[in-house]
């Protein structure tokens, strides 16, 4: 463990205690704004990031994610606006709450169970991660190609209504993935003749377009609204015993099922909410008041949500295989910066490991301290008008992307997955495959060619790989009979 | 009414058949590049070539899009027999007409930031976000007051802030 007490001195600077903060600070002010949940604002905020060095990109990325997850559930409570999916339960519970003067002791223990759940990822990612790591050092490229089929396979059963139109987005994004020079032969593929393809899609661009100008385009044409001054009241801070008894039970179940959960690949954070949401209600005290306002639901989705968010990063930093959008925009932001998450995060960069660990628990901290007295002024942001954000967020999305690497070329590509983000949210199909895909693609297509020099025949000998590449089939049919079924 | 019922029929038929078709072109971009760099590029091992992965997406691709163009098929069928027995309502009718405003904003909004990309490089950037801020807000309904003060404040961080954040931002004519 010296190398987490080597993480804990290393993350004592002013400079990365400032970081975190602003993380924090920066996650939940977009996180509370309407319409925008943790991924458009990690990748809203991330291109100004990038100049930063890797230890500070990842304490802040971090603080930002969990920043924006908390600030979606002061929205959820207060106001009755999820800023995304996975807040919804807290909504339905923590709204009726706040309507009963209750405001205060929901959103304490929102941000308890939301601080409990990432310690108990955390101890995870501290021990089971490099045990992990350490696994990885024997995998090689058929290892590697299963796991990363798994991962994109997991994401395009569990993402969208169809399966075949998830699994085309994945592969949508390898192949944009390949578009350039390749590294290894030198060959021009997918350019057209275009010398601004010769460098390929820088994946920035992409993913603001995706997320940014998507989420903005779909708030104007919803017309998103801010509520007026509701009737919640805070009265009273402080909860009860009882309320106190009840939520750490939940808090406790969720934590266990998001932190177990979320580290799978294709489980967002959302999903790992609504399995845990619905298998407490099944084990809590107060099953009829669940989804009417029991402090239970509320403590049981916090903490599920924020330890799902927190464990992908033990197959992010063990495998570098992202688990969702967000975490892909951590790998891109890594990966531009030289540091290539995988089993060599714990024998050669361990030192920028323990830092992570060590500032995330920091982080953590700084959020439930910050956020206890800034409550009202989230409040206050929140009710800003959208009318007004929706032009300065567009104005946001063009200068982060023009200061990564001053090209008008990058500003066209965003507009351009803007528009197409926007259309395929319009139709129902999903995106998260297709960011894994573009994110991964470089990878798989390099151990495919690894494998195939070294001989396919030979993948009897790769146990893993054979699982891995049958458990992502068999995944893809099982969903899409399910999901047949569902919509039969 | 029947130019309606038409019009209605081809946008069913289009809605249905647009992804299966941008599957299809997708497709068929994979394996002919694949096909162009095997010719240009590789002399021994295929598999381990610059296009032996496209090739493989790009028929996987062509598959689902064949599954997506059959399960398309029977939508569009199921489709036209409801519009059939769907008789609109006015209400309907008013509600879409509300939408109508929020959707033509949407759309100015995102031509206005084409437009403000493509002056960047002769105005400059200062002046582009200038522009292009006070326009869009003016579109959404902001009171004058709040464009003018989210304007200049904005500005005056262009010009002041982003120089001291080590930030250099392309300049037009007049200079900034």
């Amino acid at each position: 463990m010296d190398w987490i007490l080597n993480g804990f001195q290393q993350v004592f600077t002013v400079q990365n205690i400032l970081i975190s903060l602003l993380g924090c600070f920066l996650g939940n002010l977009v996180g509370v704004l309407p319409g925008l949940g943790p991924t458009a604002s990690v990748s809203l905020l991330f291109p100004f990031m990038l100049k930063l060095p890797p230890l500070s990109i990842l304490l802040c990325l971090g603080a930002v994610y969990y920043g924006a997850m908390y600030g979606g559930s002061i929205t959820s409570v207060l106001l009755n606006i999820p800023g995304e999916v996975a807040s919804v339960p807290t909504a339905m519970d923590g709204y009726p709450l706040a309507k009963q003067g209750r405001a205060g002791s929901t959103l304490l223990i929102c941000a308890l169970s939301s601080f409990f759940g990432c310690m108990v990822a955390l101890v995870l990612l501290a021990f089971f991660a490099p045990a992990l790591g350490r696994f990885a050092l024997s995998f090689g490229p058929f290892e590697y190609f299963g796991l990363m089929f798994f991962s994109l396979a997991c994401a395009s059963g569990l993402s969208g209504k169809s399966v075949t139109k998830s699994l085309f987005m994945a592969f949508f994004g390898i192949l944009l993935s390949m578009v350039g020079c390749d590294s290894q032969t030198s060959a021009f593929r997918l350019t057209f003749g275009s010398f601004r393809l010769l460098q390929g899609f820088d994946s920035i661009p992409i993913v603001v377009g995706l997320f940014g100008i998507t989420e903005v385009l779909s708030g104007i044409k919803e017309n998103v609204t801010t509520v007026s001054e509701g009737e919640s009241k805070y009265a009273r801070v402080w909860p009860t015993k009882r309320e106190l008894k009840l939520s750490a039970g939940a808090a406790a179940r969720g934590a266990a099922i998001g932190s177990s959960l979320g580290i799978l690949p294709g489980l967002t954070p959302s999903s790992c909410t609504f399995i845990a949401y619905s298998l407490n209600q099944k084990l809590s005290v107060e099953k009829d008041k669940i989804g009417h306002g029991a402090i239970e639901g509320c403590a049981c989705a916090e903490a599920a949500n924020n330890s799902a968010a927190m464990a992908g990063f033990i197959p992010l930093l063990a495998l570098g295989i992202p688990t969702g959008p967000v975490l892909a925009i951590v790998l891109a932001a890594l990966i531009i910066q030289g540091v290539v998450p995988g089993p060599l995060m714990f024998t050669v960069n361990i030192d920028l490991t323990g830092a992570v660990i060590a500032g995330f628990f920091i982080g953590n901290i700084i959020m439930l301290i910050m956020n206890i007295p800034l409550i009202r002024f989230w409040v206050k942001i929140a009710y800003l008008p959208y009318k007004w954000l929706a032009p300065i967020i567009l104005f946001l999305c063009v200068l982060g992307t023009l200061v990564i690497r001053y090209a008008t070329f990058d500003l066209w590509v965003m507009m351009v997955f803007g528009a197409l983000g926007f259309l395929a949210k319009e139709k129902d199909i999903p995106i998260t495959p297709f960011v894994l895909g573009l994110i991964l693609g470089k990878s798989i297509e390099t151990y495919f060619r690894q494998a195939a020099v070294m001989g396919f025949e030979k993948i009897v000998h790769h146990p893993i790989s054979i699982v891995a590449l049958v458990g992502g089939l068999a995944l893809l049919v099982i969903f899409q009979i399910f999901k047949e079924k569902v919509h039969d | 009414m029947t130019e309606k019922k038409t019009s209605k029929m081809i946008s069913i038929v289009l809605d249905k058949m647009a992804f299966p078709l941008f599957m299809f072109v997708t497709g068929v971009i994979a394996v002919f590049e694949s096909i162009r760099l095997t010719e240009k590029y590789v002399d021994g091992d295929w598999l381990s070539g610059p296009s032996s992965f496209m090739m493989i997406l790009g028929l996987i691709i062509l598959a689902i899009c064949f599954i997506e163009t059959v399960k398309s098929v029977f939508q569009i069928r199921s489709d036209l027999k409801k519009l059939n027995d769907t008789v609109a309502t006015r209400e309907n009718e008013e509600k879409s007409d509300e939408e109508k405003g929020y959707i033509k904003d949407m759309i100015i909004s995102f031509a206005m930031v084409l437009v403000y990309i493509f002056i960047i490089r002769y105005t400059g950037f200062a002046l582009a976000t200038v522009i292009y801020l006070a326009a869009n807000l003016m579109l959404l309904k902001n009171p004058v007051l709040r464009v003018v003060l989210t304007v200049v404040v904005i500005l005056a961080l262009l010009l002041w802030g982003a120089p001291a954040m080590g930030i250099s931002l392309p300049r037009g004519f007049l200079g900034f």
